[in-house]
């Protein structure tokens, strides 16, 4: 479904990342773990085009992506959360989950169905609809943010630390979305994230990340097991 | 005592015409620098040539109202054309790019109308030449047209923005553009409609003020400063603020003419906006 092959990433005169492979296959949760600043958020920000890599290859269903406008990727049928939410402040919530809809050609009863399955993941954004995104908690901007590009009905979602900064309740409800997802096959999965108990309990494979490289690759069973792996690039 | 109260509700009539009309094109203004971070020094040039295509298109066919039609098309055709042409390699660089870039585009399309239609400034015949009384002085009705005009595009671009998809994408784009890309939200298709609109827009307001004016290759730059100082004054880039600001500068400048010279009206005008910055630095509104 999606193939990393040896990308680098610059910002500036900064090599973010340094020959960088991945993969994540169709139907399954792959997750990208690492310290703070050893390249993850770029990897995925890479992946859909707002930080493109200056060498390597980067394809999506057998087709060459590296270096496409973000625009041209998301039509695709990759949907992005990012690390900060990034919702449109100014927007109302249901305006919010229009946008990436509107893009792509949903018949008005296709739209209903979206939204209303989208709801079913997260109720509470139900009797917002019509707020701004601005006057939402942090945690339903969150849930926002996961709902916009759930919406879309990816074939491949990336998950910028979706956790970061959630109340554990919040955490384990998104956790149960990411189950869910998974139990439906239907969408792929790319995820950053630091908790590192929701990743050895949600994803497939784990790839772990230190100094812009890939440092270990391997099933999530597997790591599990590996406290040396473990203790030396997590702390746990 | 009475022709003072005359002449005080028709120059708010004035001020309210005056006022819509800069709002079309400071609207414009904003706009183009709340999607686009541009600050157009080219758009008095657009509000220009709205002008001078109306001259020209009347001494063919003397409709005013194609004109309205036919003259913004053209202009925001124009807009595209320029914005790929020649502002496409500076986007999303450092201001002073695109303010030089603009600078050199509305020199080079004054110096073109120069060259094509001469010094010469043109005259247009009003469409509208009925006049109606209104206390006791004559009022032309040509201005209502003006403000209705005005009014209905001003009401059109914001029901645009609200309820079509593309206002959504432009809503969007403004807010956060790299997250609206990553949304799937092209960005060149939204530069050319926001440019496009901003430049058809402009030309809506020279068109109509065409008839009360005269029409010369430099008409752009005295109404560029003051659709400048109302996105300043507004809010850099809100929409809402820019009608406010139009709104407050017409009437302003109208009603002051009756105490003091017009020109002593319009020096009032920037001192009026100079406080409103001391007390709101960010504008009346902020961008929205």
């Amino acid at each position: 479904m999606l193939k990393v092959k040896n990308i680098h990433t610059y910002y500036g005169k900064s090599h973010i990342l340094d020959d960088v492979s991945f993969e994540v296959r169709k139907g399954t949760l792959v997750s990208l773990i690492g310290r703070n600043g050893v390249g993850k958020s770029t990897a995925v920000k890479s992946i859909i085009g707002l930080t493109p890599p200056s060498e390597g290859s980067i394809t999506f269903k057998d087709k060459e992506i590296t270096g496409l406008p973000a625009y041209h990727i998301a039509k695709m049928g990759l949907a992005y959360v990012p690390e900060d939410r990034r919702i449109f402040p100014e927007l109302t919530v249901f305006e919010n989950l229009m946008t990436g809809m509107s893009v792509k050609k949903y018949t008005p009863a296709e739209r209903e169905t979206n939204i209303e399955e989208v709801l079913t993941y997260f109720p509470s954004l139900g009797p917002r609809l019509n707020q701004n995104g601005d006057t939402l908690s942090g945690g339903e901007q969150q849930m926002l943010a996961f709902a916009r590009a759930l919406v879309v009905d990816p074939v491949l979602l990336l998950l910028d630390e979706p956790m970061e900064g959630l109340m554990p309740v919040l955490v384990s409800s998104l956790e149960e979305v990411l189950k869910s997802l998974k139990a439906k096959a239907k969408t792929s999965i790319l995820m950053v994230e630091q908790n590192t108990e929701v990743v050895l309990s949600v994803s497939d494979n784990i790839y772990i990340m230190e100094k812009g490289k890939i440092k270990y690759e391997g099933r999530s069973d597997d790591l599990r097991q590996n406290n040396s792996v473990l203790a030396k690039y997590l702390g746990v | 005592m009475e022709q003072l109260w005359t002449q005080l509700a028709l120059q708010s009539i004035n001020g309210f015409v005056l006022g819509m009309n800069l709002a079309l094109i400071a609207s414009g203004l904003a706009l183009i620098f709340g999607v686009m971070d541009v600050v157009n020094f080219a758009h008095g040039e657009f509000y220009m040539l709205g002008a001078y295509l109306t001259w020209l298109i009347m001494q063919f066919i003397p409709s005013f109202a194609l004109n309205l039609v036919v003259a913004p098309i053209i202009v925001s055709a124009l807009g595209i054309v320029i914005l790929y042409a020649l502002l496409k390699s500076v986007l999303g660089k450092k201001a002073i790019y695109t303010l030089l870039a603009t600078y050199g585009i509305g020199m080079a399309l004054r110096e073109l109308v120069l060259i094509f239609f001469g010094g010469t400034s043109k005259s247009i015949q009003p469409p509208i030449e009925t006049k109606i009384t209104i206390l006791t002085m004559e009022y032309s009705l040509y201005r209502f047209f003006i403000l209705i005009c005005s009014l209905l595009v001003i009401v059109g671009l914001w029901l645009f923005l609200k309820k079509s998809k593309y206002g959504l994408w432009i809503r969007a784009t403004a807010q956060d553009h790299e997250m609206a890309a990553a949304i799937g939200i092209s960005r060149p298709l939204i530069y050319a409609i926001v440019f496009g609109v901003g430049s058809g827009m402009a030309s809506i307001a020279g068109i109509l003020m065409a008839p009360l004016t005269t029409v010369y290759h430099t008409m752009g730059i005295d109404i560029l400063l003051l659709a400048f100082i109302i996105v300043v004054v507004g809010g850099m880039g809100s929409l809402k603020g820019a009608l406010i600001a139009s709104l407050l500068i017409g009437e302003v400048q109208a009603v002051g003419s009756i105490f003091i010279k017009p020109t002593y009206a319009f020096i009032l005008c920037q001192i009026l906006l100079m406080v409103i910055l001391l007390v709101r630095p960010q504008g009346i509104l902020e961008k929205r």
